[in-house]
């Protein structure tokens, strides 16, 4: 076992912290004689083969049900000697169950009993089903380890959803600021009908937004629980219980870093302590004068019933606070707020000492140089740096601790500031700290659970949040170092009585342990509170997770009612304008028509030029002029000049002793620049295109009027389709019309490309012989000046030729654009005009741009109908993110 | 045709001037032997200026092709109107067939470009073209393949002169309907096709589409034959009079003077091995023969009938009773012997009228079991 002979064990018949009425603490001593003693009686069960290992086990760990809530502890009633596979030190094992519903797996500890020393109490809630035991402590922490990272890693798979929803909540209230605002702007128009003002004046969303704030708010705690990564143990209690002795023990820190005192309080500041084995340090997070001013002068001035606060460090400087208990009204003169109004005066006396720390920020400082930060001075006139700090982080290795994900929050006294400081403070606490350990001390005249311990314990309760069960989260640790054994009886009595309502366990669970003893405190409280977290967590998480849900679940029906009254008083008082509306709808019957002729006629003088055997001059003479310039390139010896090209032939056919390649090469090379150079036919496409959509585009001008602009083809065409995106009543059908319209491709390399490709099939140096069906070059000559001229001779006839049957190829697929811009402009009238949205779309459109559409017509209709479309907009816009919301969609 | 001894058949060739028509007759002449192996006929030029003709022309054309040029427009064109005379021997002893084509300056086709004072030249033609049973029409293939603009399209017709070609095909036409018992063929030959098929080392197959371009620019003219005489057979029959050359482009010149506003001609290379390779006139030739040999059939069918008729006549006449004293009289002067003399004579005529005729029957079966190929189409 790992632990050291020189320090002297205690190990109670079964784990303290389970054990409301365990044996007393005894003397060190006799009970390590008492466990050597017992190691001798201990009657060896025979060896055990590991599958009746796992059956003790089993049956030790077993749950036992139906019989209410137990009260004693079973004794240790069965004994093993340890399997083979542990190690040598552990001479035999013994099971102690207890029995009843304390813990949800029967919480049995194992007692490890070594060859030689004291015995270890282990907790087996997470050895059975056969899992591996841990071998020591040492083991078990590590197995407890790994468990809670594990925990840590699941908590961050919750975040991107948590993300989202925070994200939605806030547009959503975004959102409903914008329908505020529209629907005031609606309500306080002059023109709006009575009516519809009088319905709207109830109309109201700060509730709704406050709903939305508090839901943020709780998704930003569970957000920041989520993304920790530690679990974090809170350590509260008033002065003098040995809060600071227990982080002692637990962090190896000394006194210089966290302060302990015999009498008044001494830890001045919420200290985080986080082990790490790389880091030893402590970063101070300062106040700013404003947050020092709101943070801790104003809950002063509140509990002392000041009116006011200084503004500035200059007027704090001098504020003219009441010197003594008697200035203070009437109402506020009690002793303990005499006490406070003493902090107060000290803190202002003590400015200077600390001005200069208001700073903001953070401030990373030695562990040595720690102490002034965090702890009250102990001599008067001392500096109260702590003043300035927020709170403190503080990373050291923990000596005898292997979680390494592992947080201490050492929390300041309770109750020793004002009552809403300690709500500041548990507030800031709420899903930051997993658990926390209520240290109690009985100590002469605290020796029991005092009514401020009941107070404390309310404060926890807002911190544990949504935790359903305050067992879960509040552990209550005695500590019993140096403690009198009748007031530890006498505590222990009083938190039975008081705290847990005569019934053990029922609201704390309470542990017991030697605060300056860091063994003890990592046997008793650190192991049963990480086997405890490894346990409970996930489901204190998924409480606090469904809890945060269940509290704004009614929000989206709430807004979603909202909503469908205004919805329903708009459709009502909708009606006073229908002479509007029909005039409307019969301008929108027309306008269909009358673009329905323009495009008709459009699209019948394409069709016409479609099936026209009548060639198009223009992309006659762009296929002919492509044609001229690859005659003149082949003329002019490819780029290069006929003589270069020769000399360049005969060059390299020196080299091969072959003409082939350099023929091939060249035939490929000439192929794909003829190709190339038919690809500026391009330019013939693109104007035809552009000439398709200018003549939409005008069509479309004529009747739409201002909306379409004052520009044409393509800019108008995309302006109208941006237009019926945007409108207050999109119409989707119209614009996707625009869009594909817009889409429209005529391209040589796609259209006509692939037809006319295998009239450059010739120019390919070897050729199938088309009667023999063999391989053959097409083109052999000499190595030879004249081999090179010869080559270039034929190489001209085929590149001529090949030029020549694709211009005649694409001469006969003259009609193929017309064609293509006949079928797009046939498409877009008949989706436009025909599709089955299409009367829908353009009553949105008219709706959306009567104005611009038939200008002067509607004023006044207009601007009380963009009113309208702006509520109505808005209400869409949120009914859509409300679904989402509604359905959870990440 | 003639009632000559040795029939003579007069064929007429109608097409424009440059066209080929020169080219296409000493094609067909050229390797007649050849062309016709495998049947049991045998051709050969009938005199010396068509062997001489032929020769000539046939040298132009091999010094061009081995110099490894070739331009359709340099071989020299047809300036006097000039008479194939050939003759088909059938394999039947004394039924050569004699045919004779007319070769003309194909300008004349067109009355705008004829020149003055050789109307009476062009009537004689028209009259020739009359007489012939077979109209060979040669058609420039380049000319309706490579117009790719409409354009150019336009000029076809008038550089094809479809027209007049229609006109003289509709006189022909109406003359056969007058002579509707004698087999009438006319045969459409594209010419230059070499760049059109695959099957004579070209690399692109357009048969189809030249085949649709005749019916297209000579469909009014098929429309105008059938019209006139339902029985002529029109036969399409395209052939590669070079066989070794391609053509690399069309040249369409734009020229006001012209009717049709373009003069065409075209550039062609020279395939390796640069050597003549005539593809298609096989088909015209049989055609051509299968058609004689029908003629000469008829004719030789005709002939067997009256020599039996007088065969006939001159038996009954050798043994008529002419009485009693008579009979003496004939028998002592020697009139009956003379009679039965030439009773006999007549039917010797008329079997040796009649094995020709069978041996003709022959032939017909057999040019009949020869097919044309892929190329050829009725139409």
């Amino acid at each position: 076992m790992l632990r050291s002979p020189a320090t002297p064990r205690r190990y109670p018949e079964a784990p303290a912290y389970l054990c409301a009425r365990g044996p007393a603490p005894r003397d060190r001593r006799s009970a390590k004689s008492d466990n050597r003693a017992r190691a001798s009686r201990q009657p060896v069960i025979e060896s055990l083969p590991p599958t009746k290992w796992s059956r003790l086990i089993a049956l030790a760990t077993r749950p036992i049900v139906g019989r209410g809530p137990a009260t004693t502890t079973a004794p240790c009633h069965s004994m093993a000697r340890a399997p083979a596979c542990w190690p040598s030190t552990v001479a035999a094992v013994r099971t102690c169950r207890r029995r009843g519903t304390q813990t949800e797996s029967g919480a049995t500890f194992l007692h490890l009993v070594p060859v030689e020393g004291d015995s270890l109490a282990v907790p087996a809630c997470d050895v059975s089903h056969g899992h591996p035991w841990p071998c020591d402590v040492r083991c078990h922490m590590r197995d407890l380890a790994g468990k809670i990272q594990a925990i840590l890693m699941r908590r961050r798979d919750h975040l991107p959803k948590v993300q989202k929803e925070i994200e939605r909540w806030q547009t959503l209230d975004v959102e409903l600021s914008s329908l505020e605002g529209a629907v005031q702007e609606l309500r306080t128009h002059p023109a709006t009908p009575p009516e519809l003002k009088d319905g709207l004046g109830g109309f109201q969303v700060h509730d709704l937004r406050k709903g939305i704030a508090d839901a943020v708010r709780l998704l930003r705690a569970i957000e920041a629980r989520f993304s920790r990564d530690t679990v974090n143990i809170g350590v509260s209690g008033v002065a003098r219980v040995g809060k600071s002795t227990l982080l002692q023990s637990i962090s190896g820190l000394s006194d210089e870093q966290i302060p302990t005192g015999k009498g008044d309080p001494v830890t001045a500041v919420r200290s985080r302590i986080f082990h790490s084995k790389t880091n030893r340090r402590a970063t101070l997070s300062l106040h700013t004068y404003q947050t020092f001013r709101d943070q801790v002068l104003r809950p002063y001035a509140q509990a002392l019933g000041l009116s006011d606060v200084p503004d500035s460090i200059s007027a704090f400087r001098t504020w003219p606070y009441p010197r003594s208990e008697k200035e203070l009204r009437e109402e506020y003169r009690t002793h303990s707020n005499g006490t406070m109004l003493g902090r107060l005066l000290a803190m202002q006396k003590a400015l200077p000492s600390y001005q200069e720390d208001l700073t903001g920020g953070e401030r990373i400082v030695r562990l040595e140089e720690l102490r002034p930060f965090v702890a009250y001075p102990q001599h008067e006139g001392e500096t109260r740096c702590y003043l300035a700090v927020r709170e403190v982080r503080i990373e050291c290795a923990f000596p005898r601790v292997q979680v390494e994900s592992l947080s201490i929050i050492d929390l300041p006294g309770l109750g020793e500031i004002a009552a809403d400081a300690d709500e500041y403070h548990l507030n800031g606490l709420r899903n930051e700290v997993d658990l926390v350990v209520l240290v109690k001390r009985p100590l002469e005249g605290m020796a029991y659970w005092k009514t401020e311990d009941g107070k404390t314990a309310n404060l926890l309760d807002k911190a544990r949040g949504f935790v359903s069960n305050r067992r879960d989260f509040v552990f209550v640790l005695m500590n019993t170092g140096g403690a009198d054994p009748a007031l530890c009886t006498s505590l222990r009595k009083s938190i039975r009585d008081l705290a847990n309502d005569r019934e053990d366990g029922k609201n704390f669970l309470v542990l017991e342990a030697d605060a300056s003893d860091h063994v003890s405190v990592e046997e008793r409280v650190l192991t049963p509170l990480l086997a405890h977290l490894a346990e409970h967590l996930p489901a204190m998480d998924r409480e606090v997770l469904e809890g945060t849900r269940g509290a704004y679940l009614a929000l989206p029906s709430q807004v979603s009612t909202t909503l469908r009254d205004v919805e329903g008083l708009l459709t009502r008082v909708a009606t006073v304008s229908r002479s509007g509306a029909e005039d409307l709808e019969r301008r929108t019957v027309e306008l269909r028509k009358d673009l329905a002729a323009s495009l008709a006629a459009l699209v019948a003088q394409l069709q016409a030029q479609a099936r026209s055997s009548d060639e198009d001059p223009e992309y006659l003479a762009a296929v002919t002029r492509s044609y001229d310039e690859i005659r003149a390139w082949i003329a002019n010896g490819y780029g290069v000049g006929r003589d270069a090209w020769c000399s360049n032939a005969l060059r390299t056919m020196r080299v091969d002793r072959n003409s082939s390649p350099f023929a091939a090469a060249e035939m490929n090379r000439i192929r794909v620049e003829i190709s190339k150079r038919y690809g500026s036919i391009d330019n013939y496409f693109r104007s035809r295109v552009d000439g398709l959509w200018i003549q939409v585009a005008d069509a479309l001008k004529k009747d739409f009027g201002g909306l379409a602009g004052s520009g044409a083809g393509e800019t108008v065409l995309k302006l109208l389709s941006r237009l019926m995106a945007d409108a207050s009543e999109p119409c989707p059908a119209l614009c996707g019309a625009i869009d594909d319209l817009l889409a429209l491709r005529l391209e040589y390399r796609t259209h006509l490309h692939p037809r006319v490709r295998r009239e450059l099939d010739g120019l390919n140096l070897q050729v199938t012989d088309p009667e023999s069906s063999e391989p053959k070059n097409q083109i052999v000559v000499e190595v030879s000046e004249g081999g090179a001229e010869e080559l270039f001779r034929r190489v001209t006839q085929l590149a001529e030729q090949a030029a020549w049957f694709t211009k005649k190829a694409l001469v006969r697929e003259a009609i193929t654009p017309a064609l293509v811009l006949h079928a797009a402009a046939e498409q877009f009238d008949d989706t436009l005009i025909r599709s089955g949205e299409s009367e829908r779309d353009f009553k949105r459109l008219a709706r959306s741009y009567h104005d611009e559409i038939w200008p002067s017509v509607f004023t006044g209709i207009d601007e009380a109908n963009a009113r309208f479309a702006k509520v109505a907009r808005t209400i869409r816009a949120i009914r859509e993110h409300l679904g989402g919301l509604e359905r959870g969609e990440a | 045709m003639s009632t000559d001894e040795q029939l003579l058949y007069k064929i007429g060739v109608v097409g424009p001037t440059r066209v080929g028509k020169t080219s296409l007759i000493t094609s067909i002449l050229k390797d007649s032997q050849t062309l016709l192996a495998n049947t049991p006929l045998s051709m050969r030029p009938h005199g010396t200026p068509t062997e001489q003709l032929v020769a000539r022309h046939r040298k132009e054309l091999e010094g061009s092709l081995l110099a490894g040029e070739f331009n359709a427009g340099g071989l020299r064109g047809t300036e006097e109107p000039f008479t194939f005379e050939l003759e088909i021997n059938p394999g039947v002893p004394g039924l050569g067939i004699r045919l004779a084509l007319l070769d003309y300056p194909g300008g004349w086709l067109d009355a705008d470009r004829r020149p003055r004072g050789r109307e009476k030249d062009w009537d004689e033609c028209r009259n020739w073209f009359k007489e012939s049973s077979v109209l060979l029409i040669p058609v420039d293939a380049a000319v309706l393949m490579e117009a790719d603009e409409g354009r150019y399209q336009k000029a076809v017709p008038w550089i094809l002169t479809t027209t007049e070609v229609e006109d003289v095909a509709r006189e022909w036409a109406k003359e056969r309907k007058l002579r509707h018992h004698e087999p009438a063929l006319i045969l459409v030959c594209p010419l230059k096709c070499e760049s059109y098929f695959s099957d004579n080392g070209g690399q692109r197959n357009a048969a189809d589409r030249l085949l649709n371009e005749v019916r297209r620019v000579y469909g009014a003219l098929f429309e105008a034959v059938r019209s006139e005489a339902s029985h002529i057979k029109i036969v399409y029959a395209p052939v590669d009079t070079i066989g070794c050359v391609d053509i690399i482009r069309g040249n369409w010149t734009a020229d006001s003077k012209t009717p049709g506003g373009f003069e065409f001609s075209a550039d062609y290379m020279v395939r390796h091995p640069s050597k003549q390779n005539v593809k298609g006139a096989d088909a015209v030739l049989v055609s051509l023969c299968k058609h004689l040999v029908e003629a000469k059939h008829r004719v030789q069918a005709e002939e067997f009938s009256d020599r039996i008729s007088e065969a006939e006549r001159a038996h009954g006449h050798a043994t008529r009773d002419e009485g009693f004293f008579r009979n003496i009289w004939y028998w002592l002067n020697g009139e009956r012997r003379q009679r039965e003399q030439i009773a006999s004579g007549k039917k010797r005529e008329a079997d040796i009228a009649m094995k020709r005729a069978e041996a003709l029957d022959k032939v017909i079966d057999e040019l009949a079991t020869r097919g044309h190929g892929p190329r050829v189409h009725e139409i």
